[in-house]
């Protein structure tokens, strides 16, 4: 039962985490003046704590499961440590967009998007196949 | 820079207890459940970071050499506390020179 609800719990925060980024990739290939501050409200409050449950939670998968010598996990966290990687870099350059205080397109939402959905699919392909 | 630099601190407790005092439980004294508590929050910690980094670099508080710097801290135990103090005297610069 604690697998099952920690499992949900992971599902569930990377959901909230993966959204929040694909939030933050739109507003800095379409900025909106008066959007960018409450994006960064949102994803100190809600993007960047589920980021955190995602990997408090898989953790705590990988400990129940006992995957922690498996060549599957490790390849899954390097990926996940790209993955949070992209989402530092959103957020890094959402934050510089507003200090600039400009409107003008940031490179990230185009490149580090793509980047994030290969990453996801790679993350669910050894997760679901586990080898 | 706060954020960076809690995050540089608590990476760099964990490794040290990782390396200092959960390593030498598993393999001297026969304690292997202190580098399975261990291990993953130092993982959990060094991810944060990680994140912390490229957030930094990103919106441009470091630079690339600074990024490597940190990074590279990351992997050797009591670095990461030279790397803050390191953190704590260019954010006290910025204040000094207005930026």
């Amino acid at each position: 039962m604690v697998y099952e609800l920690s499992k949900a719990a992971h599902l569930v925060s990377l959901f909230v985490w993966i959204g929040g980024m694909i939030a933050v990739g739109l507003a800095l290939r379409y900025p909106a003046a008066n959007f960018l501050g409450p994006l960064k409200t949102y994803d100190r409050a809600v993007t960047t704590p589920a980021m955190i449950a995602a990997l408090l939670f898989g953790i705590l998968l990988g400990i129940q499961g006992g995957w922690f010598t498996s060549f599957w996990l490790g390849a899954k966290i390097t990926l996940v440590l790209g993955l949070a990687g992209v989402h530092g870099a959103l957020v890094g350059k959402l934050r510089r967009a507003i200090t600039e205080g400009s409107g003008r397109v940031q490179n990230g939402g185009k490149v580090l998007l793509p980047i994030g959905l290969v990453l996801l699919t790679l993350i669910v392909l050894l997760v679901t196949l586990k080898t | 820079m706060i954020g960076l630099r809690r995050a540089a601190l608590i990476e760099a407790w964990t490794l040290i207890l990782l390396f200092g005092v959960a390593m030498p439980l598993k393999y001297w004294a026969g304690v292997p459940e202190a580098t399975s508590i261990m291990g993953p929050l130092h993982g959990l910690a060094f991810m944060v970071f990680v994140w912390f980094v490229i957030r930094s670099w990103a919106e441009g508080i470091i630079n690339v050499f600074g990024t490597l710097r940190l990074l590279i801290g990351a992997f050797v135990p009591g670095l990461g506390f030279i790397n803050e103090r390191w953190l704590h005297r260019q954010s006290t610069k910025e204040t000094r020179d207005g930026v």
